[in-house]
């Protein structure tokens, strides 16, 4: 029988899609039953997406800051 | 090559705010980055995608920034209170709360930067570079010099640390929380 520390370990690390499709059910049985893995899976979707508002979010360079690295690039090519 | 480094230059710098550097500390570590990837440009062996070899000359400059930071390694503080949440059996003892606690809200954003600053700089960067810049397994493992399982581990310990960190602050609205 798979433990709850077993199952969140594989649904944390990605590594779901890499096992056997008799494991693969089995947690899937496993999250359909335990409210508290479910929520736990549902956690790391939440983290998720706030990542992907970090992401979404994160500022662009300043333009002026921009060009002078591009233009150190341009000079060390040149060397 | 400086084609290579504007189409870069931007995802470059977005990592890098994103593994908790200021912007002007954050243009200066892309800068170096794209000046070492220049210089080093006749010895890439195409094994690796352009856009990989480059992430890794990127944390290697954010690492060497850090080194003269004091970021002490809890890491097995911080597994310690991932494991206190089980029994020996493995069975729940302390079950997650439920994940709107923790990402609901404006100041969910706030929260996730101040808890990437507190993990150690192997786990936030595996975090930044999966869930930030979404980059493929088999890309971060090349990156990080990381089997696809040891990548796996440290994705779980980091994203349950990350979890741990957001709860606390979540339901006691702490803005000092330890991991």
């Amino acid at each position: 029988m798979l433990r709850c520390r077993q199952v969140i370990e594989i649904v944390g690390s990605d590594m779901l899609p890499e096992q056997s499709i008799l494991l693969r059910l089995r947690v899937w049985l496993h999250l359909a039953m335990c409210r508290y893995c479910a929520a736990y899976r549902r956690g790391l979707t939440g983290l998720r997406a706030l990542a992907a508002r970090l992401a979404a979010r994160a500022e662009s360079i300043n333009p002026s800051r921009r060009m002078e690295i591009l233009l150190a690039v341009r000079r060390e090519i040149g060397k | 090559m400086e084609t290579v480094a504007e189409e870069n230059l931007d995802l470059l710098f977005r990592a890098a705010r994103a593994a908790g550097l200021e912007d002007e500390e954050a243009a200066d570590v892309v800068q170096e980055a794209l000046l070492v990837f220049v210089r080093k440009a006749d010895t890439f062996d195409g094994r690796a995608s352009v856009k990989t070899w480059l992430y890794g000359i990127l944390l290697n400059k954010i690492s060497e920034r850090r080194r003269h930071q004091v970021r002490e390694a809890r890491t097995e503080e911080m597994d310690s209170v991932i494991e206190s949440r089980f029994d020996q059996d493995g069975s729940w003892i302390r079950p997650p709360a439920p994940a709107d606690v923790y990402t609901a809200g404006a100041q969910a954003m706030q929260w996730l930067g101040d808890c990437l600053g507190l993990l150690p700089e192997r786990r936030r960067n595996a975090f930044v570079l999966r869930e930030v810049e979404q980059l493929e397994v088999e890309e971060i493992c090349k990156i990080m010099d990381l089997s696809p399982n040891n990548l796996g581990v440290l994705l779980f310990r980091t994203r349950s640390s990350l979890r741990e960190c957001l709860e606390a602050k979540g339901i006691h609205g702490s803005a000092d929380v330890t991991l």
